[in-house]
């Protein structure tokens, strides 16, 4: 049996070996133990501490919740366990306190760390409910339809509602749903028209890696209703990289792709009207003009047909525009049939604005008429060269002719030099000249591009 | 040679008469509508044809096809693209309306390549 000093000791060596804060208070609330972890833990030395009472030394706990905790279990004589705030301010302890003697003991942990680890998971899992709800929400809300799957043949697939009702996947009360895919109902995915097989579609592509982007589709149910898909689709990687799934959206564009055909059914129409009346201006002419002016009925008739040939350019880009190089072939076809190697073309090609490609192919028809009767083209080894820079912000052109007779300047300006000279500078609001120089005619054109490209504004 | 125009547009049937007269081919007939050119394009005479794609909304495919089994040499003169011929006509030469006489000529030139 030990004695009483061996007893102290005893106690003293598990109070210390406790590895926790422990102290002990009398009935009168005075400390009776307090161990070196306490000690470390309040940062107060035993010495200071023992003897005195817990209200003299931490003055605001007699009002404090811990207070109460200790008054209570001081009243009670049980054990009490649980979770407060420390003293220690944002520190959170786990704490016992026990009937000791007349008094009561306190032994009690730091939890802090695991309190907060615990904050910051239910906070990242209000956050996850939140975002969840709000992508269920907009997936729910978004005329697209959207689909998931999880599954490396994507056969197993989550729809929203709009892919529910747009593909006719089988109506289910959840807010989403796994189906099969081979249990939908019949339909066909046609690609320009050629049947796509389920390893085709854009889903099943994106689980294999593949990008999918705005690729059109159709889809043909058995009642004969066909909607035209636009499509995107794209893999979901896990952290690592790997492939997890993938998600498909689908637009049904079909209304648009009819309004769209129409508009291109209507313009083409329109542009074959346009040749149509072309077409009898030019009888007319030819027919009025006949054995009466065979020169004015031949230059009418290749100005006629060059505006044509503009118009067939610009049609076929929607009225959008023209290169500037198909413009330039397009206006001097006639004049260099057989004589293609006689023009030097240099400059960069970009798209002008519709009514400058018409005035720029009107000028271009004139000189090149003017080159074919009096100029560089009018004679063997004539050579027309054109230029151009689009620097500055200008539109610079010069066409300069060499190589022909020797050039005069008119006695008076027909109607060729006027288009040129006029018509051209009006609609490119720019600095035409047009020089009859003695080698060859030179003709320059300074203009804002803004103008050449977009139009007036 | 005889050629055998199909143009509803009277006008422009008349100036193809006179690119066609110019150019030293003879017009064997003009047929201004589908069921005369479908006729004249099984029974009349002659060695090529210009056809009108649009005959007052009506496609002169058909007339093409009569012309095809004759083994006759044909253009189609329109103001659609090419991108309105269809199979078995996509490779048929078209000019595009408005056409000038020398345009007329490099594609009957064409057609009568092979026959010269």
């Amino acid at each position: 049996m030990p004695g009483k000093g061996d007893t102290e000791t005893l106690l003293q060596t598990i109070v210390e070996g406790l590895g926790q804060p422990f102290y002990a208070v009398d009935r009168d609330w005075r400390f009776t133990i307090f161990n070196g972890d306490a000690a470390r833990y309040f940062g107060l030395a035993k010495e200071k501490v023992v003897g005195r009472t817990v209200w003299d030394v931490f003055p605001h706990e007699a009002h404090a919740e811990r207070g109460r905790i200790l008054m209570d279990a001081m009243a009670r004589r049980q054990v009490v366990r649980g979770e407060t705030l420390s003293m220690i301010e944002s520190r959170w302890v786990q704490y016992c306190l026990f009937p000791l003697g007349d008094g009561i003991g306190v032994i009690f942990r730091d939890v802090t760390d695991r309190k907060r680890a615990e904050e910051r998971r239910e906070a990242a899992e209000e956050a996850l409910r939140k975002r969840t709800m709000e992508l269920e929400a907009v997936l729910e809300t978004i005329p697209t339809a959207v689909l998931f799957t999880y599954d490396p043949q994507g056969r197993s697939v989550v729809a929203n509602q709009r892919a529910i009702e747009l593909l006719r996947l089988p109506r289910r009360t959840e807010l989403s749903l796994s189906t099969q895919l081979h249990s939908w109902p019949a339909h066909r995915v046609l690609r320009d028209g050629e049947p796509v097989p389920l390893s085709g579609l854009p889903l099943q592509r994106a689980v294999r890696g593949e990008k999918v982007g705005d690729e059109v589709l159709e889809i043909e149910f058995d009642d004969g209703e066909r909607r035209t898909l636009l499509v995107r689709a794209a893999c979901l990687r896990s952290a690592q990289g790997d492939i997890q799934g993938a998600v498909c959206a689908v637009a049904d564009v079909t209304e648009r792709h009819r309004y769209e055909e129409h508009l291109k059914l209507m313009l083409n129409e329109l542009n074959h009207r346009v040749k149509n009346t072309l077409a009898i201006v030019q009888s007319l002419a030819a027919l009025t003009l006949k054995d009466i002016d065979v020169t004015a009925r031949r230059d009418f008739e290749q100005r006629l047909l060059t505006l044509s040939a503009v118009y067939s350019l610009l049609t076929d880009a929607s009225w959008d525009g023209a290169q500037l190089h198909d413009v330039v072939h397009a206006s001097l076809k006639a004049h260099l049939a057989g004589r293609s190697g006689r023009l030097l073309l240099e400059g960069d090609d970009f798209r002008v604005h519709p009514k400058s490609a018409i005035a720029i192919s009107m000028a271009l028809h004139e000189l090149g008429t003017n080159a074919l009767k009096y100029g560089a083209l009018s004679a063997d080894g004539g050579t027309v060269a054109m230029r151009w820079t689009t620097k500055d912000r200008r539109f610079r052109l010069r066409w300069e002719e060499r190589g022909g007779p020797a050039v005069a300047p008119p006695k008076h300006k027909g109607f060729g030099s006027r288009l040129i000279e006029r018509g051209l500078a009006a609609e490119l609001r720019g600095d035409v000249r047009l020089e009859y120089r003695p080698g060859g005619v030179v003709c320059s054109i300074d203009a804002p591009i803004d103008i050449v490209r977009d139009g007036l504004p | 040679m005889r050629v055998l125009v199909v143009e509803d547009e009277v006008l422009v049937g008349m100036l193809l008469e006179d690119m066609l007269c110019d150019l030293d081919y003879e017009v064997a007939v003009i047929s201004t509508n589908l069921v005369d050119a479908l006729e004249q394009a099984a029974s009349a005479d002659f060695d090529l044809a210009v056809l009108d794609v649009n005959l007052n909304g009506q496609q002169s495919f058909p007339v093409a096809d009569v012309i095809r089994r004759r083994g006759l040499p044909f253009l189609f003169a329109t103001g659609y693209g090419t991108s309105v011929l269809v199979s078995p006509h996509a490779g048929v030469p078209v000019v595009q309306k408005p056409f000038g006489r020398e345009e007329l000529r490099r594609a009957l030139a064409k057609l009568t390549a092979g026959f010269a």
